[in-house]
């Protein structure tokens, strides 16, 4: 025997049996969710609800008995099964997306019909860059969650899956694949779920017990704990090394696997035919499932555990990472709103390189603009990636990529700019008059109030003035045609042309000591009236009788070296040791004119 | 070749116009439609109509306003708007060249094998 019971349908009263009252609901319940991913779904579900209880009404009208399980079957006779609605409505789902791309990628109309037979195509129905990875998986009957991951991991194999995938989007024709030709779709499964219910998804997708898969992902964690308890190095360190490994894996899988939410989504997941008796299976199955999980969470120990361990190195994953691009934008953002006053630390002499300052600030904008950009650029990707908004704006994109386009034009720019103003040279020498020393001649250096360590080689020193000093200050030794000592002194500077050059090369103040013992020479050189430095070098040039002994005193490392800067044919810098002077030793300059250090 | 696939297509193809020119012929409710296709002897699924109808209303093909009934709820009646005589015409127009050729090419063969 059965109850009856009264509902109201549409408006109308209509006395029902039980189980025809529960074969009803699942099957109303089925049309709702089915035309509500549509657009006016409401609408339409309304209306049936209409007409199905019109047509009970006149079957009531006929018998005058309550509504029974034959009645609902027939009912559902007339309107079509859950199978038969999806295959004769299919079409309405797919069209509204076929007049979004038409205008937008320009493909012909006869693309975006299905393909007739089986043929690898893209599928332009469920995508996130071509569609190549949904359109292989419908090729070989298989998830596209699975192709995807597929590609991902052949990436790691010297990127060949990013190669392959736009020879594939080059290659493949782009269709419509109706969404009810996928079968069996990976779906993360929130039922009884512990973190994101990526295992139960796979469990009910393989056919595997969830808990071995729980295992597969919480062995690493376990393994490092437990292998290092009981002292197994090797397995220990394998257990560490898999860890990263599979927490990536199952973050990945958390992230591009959408939930199966509805009904029909888990009874894709596991494979199963949408009809009457499945969905009416599936809905009691899910009703006493309910309370399940709230049991099984409070009771199982193990369960609890591997919760809180799940949680943990999620949030310590996600924080490192919070915290890595949380560092990266701070110092971006330093760097945007204090580059003038940070420029001095970030570049400290831009203001010796670049003779305007608007040069040196079109050089920091366009040097972070270019560095920042592309970071944007892939997090907007990632973003995408997960979210997949609908709605993208194409004009962020085109913005960005303009601004970087202009960022790396006026770096070279700039940097052209910089390499045109050391195009020519300029070398001017000079004698100057010169004490014969009455014993071993002694080059030295001429000492100044500002100690620097007669080791390092700075190059570049603030004066007390405000200006620059450079340690531009050569000295050579070349043996005299004559008898006498001599002394010449090299002027060279490069600028943007021969004038220029000049002006640098001969604005430089030189003075120099002489007794009757020694040289002395300034280790550094002010640049006098020019700011910028464009290879201004002084060589004192000394000429030394042959036979004669002389010795390097207490000189600094930069007396050894000098360079010129060629522009000619592309720019070389020509550094040389000439030779690497000893300090305090004795040289002998010989006969054949080399020189030669003495014990 | 799945042929309950082919005969779906076929029937699909037909149906809107089918469903413009019985509204076309006056005011109709959905159950209305439904009779009249049954007795020309059309028998479709009743769950297809119903989506069919919003989506010519929607696409502003269809008009409708509600009724009341002596047997239960209101209806809604629907008519053709103007854009959706001129779809009318044109589908019209197709299906009398779609069908005589058809025809022709039916009716040849069956000549051909007499």
């Amino acid at each position: 025997m059965n109850k009856v019971i009264n509902i109201n349908l549409a408006g109308r009263l209509l006395p029902i049996d039980d189980e025809a009252y529960s074969q009803l609901t699942t099957y109303l319940n089925w049309l709702k969710q089915h035309f509500g991913k549509e657009k006016g779904g409401m609408e339409i579900y309304s209306d049936m609800e209409d007409r199905i209880a019109e047509l009970f009404h006149d079957k009531l009208k006929k018998d005058n008995v309550s509504i029974a399980k034959e009645d609902v079957q027939s009912v559902i006779k007339i309107m079509g099964s859950p199978e038969q609605i999806v295959m004769e409505t299919s079409d309405e789902f797919i069209e509204p997306e076929i007049e979004q791309l038409r205008p937008a990628q320009g493909l012909p109309q006869s693309n975006l019909a299905q393909p007739s037979g089986k043929k690898l195509v893209r599928n332009a129905n469920d995508k996130i860059l071509g569609g190549v990875c949904s359109g292989v998986a419908s090729y070989l009957n298989v998830d596209v969650a699975v192709v995807r991951i597929a590609f991902v991991l052949l990436t790691l194999l010297y990127g060949s899956g990013v190669l392959l995938y736009f020879l594939l989007w080059i290659a493949l024709p782009a269709y419509f694949i109706p969404t009810t030709q996928l079968k069996r779709r990976l779906y993360r499964d929130l039922d009884g779920k512990i973190l994101g219910g990526v295992c139960k998804g796979l469990s009910a997708y393989m056919n595997v017990s969830v808990n071995w898969l729980r295992l597969f992902f919480a062995f690493p964690l376990l393994g490092i704990i437990f292998f290092n308890i009981i002292n197994e190095n090797e397995l220990a360190s394998f257990s560490t090394a898999a860890f990263p490994t599979l927490s990536l894996l199952y973050i990945v899988l958390w992230a591009i696997l959408p939930k199966a939410s509805t009904l029909t989504d888990k009874m894709d997941l596991r494979g199963e035919k949408i009809d009457v008796q499945n969905l009416s299976a599936a809905l009691k199955t899910e009703n006493s499932a309910v309370p399940t999980p709230v049991r099984n969470s409070g009771s199982n120990f193990f369960v609890v555990l591997l919760k809180i361990f799940a949680y943990t190195i999620l949030f310590f994953v996600l924080g490192t990472l919070a915290l890595v691009l949380i560092a990266i934008l701070i110092g971006l953002l330093a760097l945007l709103f204090g580059f003038s006053t940070l420029g001095v630390a970030v570049m400290p002499f831009s203001n010796i390189i670049f003779e305007h300052s608007w040069q040196s600030s079109l050089l920091y904008i366009s040097a972070i603009l270019a560095a920042v950009i592309p970071i944007v650029a892939i997090i907007r990707w990632l973003i995408h990636l997960i979210k997949k908004p609908k709605k993208t704006n194409k004009w962020v994109g085109y913005g960005l990529g303009i601004t970087f386009m202009l960022s790396i034009f006026t770096l070279f720019y700039v940097g052209s700019d910089l390499f045109s103003d050391v195009k020519k040279e300029f070398i001017l020498e000079e004698r100057l008059s010169m004490v014969q020393p009455k014993d071993t001649l002694t080059i030295g250096q001429i000492r100044d109030s500002i100690s620097t360590s007669a080791e390092d080689f700075t190059f570049v020193r603030e004066t007390v003035a405000g200006g620059y000093e450079f340690e531009a200050m050569s000295v050579k030794v070349v043996p005299s045609a004559d008898s006498l000592y001599h002394l010449n002194l090299i002027r060279q500077s490069n600028g943007k042309n021969v004038a220029t050059a000049q002006q640098y090369a001969t604005a430089m103040p030189f003075r120099f000591a002489q007794d009757s013992s020694g040289l002395s020479f300034p280790r550094y050189i002010s640049l006098g009236g020019p700011k910028v430095y464009r290879g201004q070098l002084l060589t004192a040039e000394v000429q030394i009788p042959k036979g004669k002994v002389f010795r390097m005193g207490d000189i600094p490392k930069s007396f050894s070296k000098s360079w010129r800067i060629k522009g000619h044919r592309g720019y070389t810098i020509n550094v040389n040791d000439h030779p690497n002077w000893k300090a305090n030793t004795l040289y002998k300059m010989e006969n054949d004119g080399s020189i030669s250090p003495l014990p | 070749m799945n042929v309950d696939n082919t005969q779906s297509q076929m029937r699909k193809g037909v149906l809107e116009f089918c469903i413009l020119s019985i509204i076309r012929n006056g005011e109709v409710y959905p159950s209305e439609i439904l009779d009249k296709m049954k007795q020309a002897g059309l028998n479709i699924l009743e769950g297809t109509l119903y989506p069919l109808l919003t989506r010519l209303k929607n696409a502003t093909l269809l008009n409708y306003r509600w009724e009341e009934s002596q047997s239960g709820p209101p209806r809604k009646y629907f008519s053709l708007t103007e854009e959706g005589e001129k779809f009318y015409q044109e589908l019209a127009t197709t299906w009398d060249q779609l069908s005589n050729a058809v025809n022709n090419i039916i009716n040849a063969n069956a000549i051909d094998y007499e």
